[in-house]
């Protein structure tokens, strides 16, 4: 691995030093810290240094488990005793400054006995963590219902618990130049496309920042492309999602301080499934999942449609919808172009405020926004009635999506098309629709089409992505992403149900 | 990028050339009446029903009256009498005068299949005095949205199989057809309502006489098929002497009245010989009686054998009778012509000279399926 940064490089030498000396030293390089505690005891004329940062550390292990076995007994500690005496692990020779400040700003306590070569720290982090919670924006009501938190341990905690096998791998990277953050790479070592693996792991390395806020804004380092709007990676806070994921072949990525996992390769479609399809009866699960495929096309096109039939395709209204069309438009001042934005602006707006505003708050925007607001653009004679209806429906489709990215993707996508059918027309949503889909033909997750499986067509994996089987079909797993195993279960054993006599 | 931004810039340049059509500023036309002027024989009177949308206008309705020579110039005369755009994209029906229509429609129809604003299944119909009339009689006179009234009164009757449909691709695509003529219903209006009489015959683009919608449904059944059709017969109570149980009240009647539902149709009709210019028609009918005047037992089935062949004779009688009309007036609506042009190419002229010889052999099987359900 490459040399990271400025401050790993001028490494030097510490020890042996005195006591005195190494004091300072430490102070120095804590550019003297208040929390940071140097202890220095005496046992049995021996000097002994014990340093830590008060505030990252465990109290009661530092007490019971390192403080009271070294003070017992006038003992000569050597380092090696010592290492054998206290009852915990994962101890570390260090010898080099920036080291052991590494390890002491990440929860280590560090000892040091006169004379001695080297010293060891002892890692016992602090980590103040919120404890295993309901997920809010992925909520399911079938199936588990935990979400990950913002700590890695927990996280991988979860994620092996639920996939005990040896098959998983969570090979562990750092990123940041100036603030590393551990980032786990998360795979079925037998299962994954090793492709698929390679890619991700190369990416993860390649990759210089200075420092990951959190898993989403990782995402957007390492997605194929950037300026897309379409998100490329699918970004879960369940763990049963991940871990469904990672049985189907797919490589996961978990980052420290973040309650969110990356999923990768994904499709445009798998925005759209749940998990909770794969808990419903195949048929419902099929039916929910049809649903949400058109709650997009009705999301994204709906109030393009109204435009453009307001404004050039009056021919295309049904007689009895046009006269009552027509008698509610006939009040409103603007063209249908600006009616439909301002509405829209105006769902936006509560949408927006309401997720800001506290719950209790937010409660009472969406019924203000819903009834009043409504109620009273159309009585002002700003707006007509049925373009309400029009942009209710298609706010209410565009919250169906799972996954809130895509949900988020799919309103502003809304905008732009809204504007081309106000001046073109049908031609305009015609147009913009075929920029969609070749800017989609041209997206690609990890070295993978976004369109799979209709672009490049795989018409076996449709009963994964837009419907469902009974189980005894979904014996395979995707063809499109290319796992090592492509069986599930035998086919043979899939269709005998075993009976009361046999 | 800087010739992305020249591309957008010019896609909305050539945007500000898309010519809007706002709803609230359009005068949808529906219904459009010609006549021929009374005065000037060259120029057309055309009247114009349109939806309105003004907020403060109680009918949602507007008729307009213009003259010009052509129907587009009516329009444009037209437009200057209306603060709305008239736009012709939901027009559904069309009504032609008599007058006019005895001069020939193929001119104004023609207009109407070029544009392609103009839906081709709307519907053409015949007024039986002047369409302008018509339309603003029922406009000014009685309540109903005259817009979509006419409209629906000839697509609910078409879908019940009562009218023959008559959109404006059958009309062209029977003026054109060699050997087969247009029929249209002709609407008349009866305490200031507009009502399907009786139905209109043309020969080629020009209106030839008319006969009532109760003969309309034998030229389906001779050119077409009934998924569901009805019909009323009367039949003479004569046949069923011997059969009839006793008449309970005590009505006198001299004929049996009859009506048949859901009556399914089909039929082929073959040229059977070239020389004679005699065609064969296998009709086969299905059909549930609904009414029956007489008290028959129909549960016997010699009866129902019997009431079927009665039936079947009545029915040859008015075809037969249908058909002599036709003959009459040099038209072929059922389209014998195109039939016979299949095998043996004709004009329309030899055609309409050899049709007063057309001869018909009617193979005619009425089959009673079900007689109601009677505890």
């Amino acid at each position: 691995m490459k040399k990271r940064g400025m401050r790993r490089s001028n490494s030097k030498e510490l020890l042996p030093s005195s006591i005195e000396n190494l004091k300072t030293k430490l102070q120095e390089a804590m550019h003297n810290n208040p929390d940071f505690q140097i202890r220095d005891f005496e046992i049995g004329g021996q000097r002994v240094l014990v340093f830590y940062i008060s505030i990252i550390v465990k109290k009661q292990q530092l007490n019971d488990n390192i403080l009271a076995p070294l003070l017992k007994g006038d003992k000569q500690w050597t380092t090696q005793k010592l290492i054998n005496a206290l009852p915990l692990g994962n101890n570390v020779a260090q010898t080099k400054l920036n080291e052991v400040v590494d390890a002491l700003v990440q929860g280590s306590v560090g000892i040091y006995i006169e004379k001695e070569s080297e010293l060891i720290t002892y890692p016992i982090p602090d980590q103040e963590k919120r404890s295993v919670d309901k997920s809010d924006k992925e909520s399911t009501v079938l199936g588990p219902q935990d979400a990950f938190t913002e700590s890695l341990t927990t996280n991988l905690n979860m994620i092996r618990w639920r996939m005990n096998t040896g098959d998983l791998v969570t090979e562990k990277l750092l990123i940041g130049e100036r603030v590393p953050t551990e980032i786990r790479l998360v795979y079925l070592k037998n299962l994954a496309n090793k492709e698929d693996v390679q890619t991700m792991r190369q990416r993860l390395q390649d990759l210089v920042v200075d420092r990951i806020e959190d898993a989403t804004p990782l995402t957007y380092y390492i997605e194929d492309s950037s300026t897309s709007i379409f998100p490329q990676f699918y970004q879960t806070e369940l763990p049963s999602r991940f871990s469904y994921s990672l049985s189907m072949g797919r490589v996961g990525v978990l980052v420290d301080k973040s309650p969110t996992g990356i999923i990768a390769p994904t499709s445009l479609f798998s925005f759209f499934e749940s998990t909770e399809d794969v808990f419903m009866r195949w048929n419902v699960g099929s039916f929910i999942r049809i649903l949400r495929f058109f709650a997009l096309i009705i999301s994204a096109m709906l109030t393009p449609a109204y435009v453009a039939a307001l404004t050039f395709h009056y021919e295309v209204i049904p007689t009895p919808l046009l006269t009552t069309l027509g008698a509610s438009r006939a009040a409103v001042p603007f063209p249908p172009v600006f009616e439909a934005l301002l509405l829209e602006l105006l769902i936006e707006l509560l949408r927006e405020a309401g997720a800001r505003l506290p719950t209790k708050v937010g409660q009472t925007i969406g019924i203000v926004g819903g009834i009043v607001i409504g109620q009273a653009a159309v009585a002002a004679g700003l707006t007509s009635n049925i373009l309400i209806i029009v942009v209710a429906i298609s706010a209410l489709a565009s919250f169906t999506a799972p996954s809130y990215l895509i949900g988020s993707t799919i309103r502003v996508i809304r905008f732009p098309l809204i504007i081309l059918s106000g001046f073109l027309g049908l031609i305009g949503i015609m147009a913009s629709i075929c920029f969609l889909i070749i800017h989609l033909l041209k997206v690609t997750s990890l070295g993978r089409p976004y369109l799979l499986p209709i672009y490049p067509f795989v018409g076996k994996d449709f009963s994964k992505t837009f419907y469902r089987l009974p189980y005894y079909f979904n014996l395979k797993r995707s063809f499109s992403y290319k796992p090592q195993d492509m069986i599930r279960y035998p086919k043979k054993k899939a269709r005998k149900m075993k009976d009361i006599d046999d | 990028m800087k010739r992305l931004i020249f591309v957008c810039f010019c896609l909305l340049l050539s945007a500000g050339c898309a010519p809007t059509y706002p709803i609230e500023r359009l005068g949808i036309i529906n219904t459009i009446g010609i006549d021929s002027d009374s005065q000037d024989s060259q120029a057309l009177n055309a009247t114009y029903v349109y939806f309105q949308f003004d907020p403060n206008a109680k009918n949602i309705n507007e008729i307009v009256s213009s003259k010009a020579k052509t129907l587009k110039g009516t329009r444009e005369k037209a437009n200057v009498k209306s603060n709305f755009q008239l736009v012709p994209g939901k027009l559904r029906v069309l009504m032609m005068g008599r007058p006019l229509a005895e001069k020939g429609v193929a001119s104004i129809l023609d207009t109407l299949v070029r544009d392609a604003k103009i839906t081709d299944t709307m519907y053409l119909a015949v007024a039986d005095s002047a369409a302008g009339n018509v339309l603003s009689e029922v406009f000014q006179r009685s309540t109903t949205n005259v817009g979509t009234h006419l409209y629906q009164l000839i697509d609910t009757n078409v879908d019940q199989e009562i009218l023959i449909r008559t959109t404006l691709r059958d009309f062209m695509h029977k003026y054109y057809d060699i050997g087969n003529d247009p029929v249209l219903p002709l609407i008349s209006v009866v305490e200031h309502m507009p009502s399907i009489e009786r139905m209109a015959l043309f020969r080629d683009e020009t209106y030839a006489g008319d006969i009532s919608v109760e003969e309309g449904f034998f030229i389906k059944l001779l050119s077409g098929r009934y998924q569901a059709g009805r019909l009323e017969l009367s039949l003479p109570i004569d046949e069923f002497e011997n059969i009839r149980q006793k008449d309970t009240d005590q009505r006198e009647e001299d004929s049996l009245f009859l009506s048949l539902s859901d009556l399914r149709s089909h039929n082929s009709i073959k040229l059977v010989s070239k020389k004679e210019v005699r065609f064969q028609s296998d009709i086969k009918v299905q059909a549930r009686i609904m009414e029956i005047s007489e008290q028959l037992e129909l549960d016997k089935e010699e009866v129902v054998k019997k009431l079927e062949k009665v039936i079947q004779k009545d029915m040859e009688r008015q075809i037969n009778q249908l058909l002599d009309k036709f003959r009459e007036l040099k038209v072929d609506p059922i389209g014998f012509g195109s039939i016979y042009n299949a095998k043996h190419p004709i004009t329309q002229e030899e055609w309409r000279k050899l049709l007063s010889e057309m001869k018909l052999d009617l193979n005619l099987n009425v089959n009673i399926i079900r007689q109601g359900i009677i505890d």
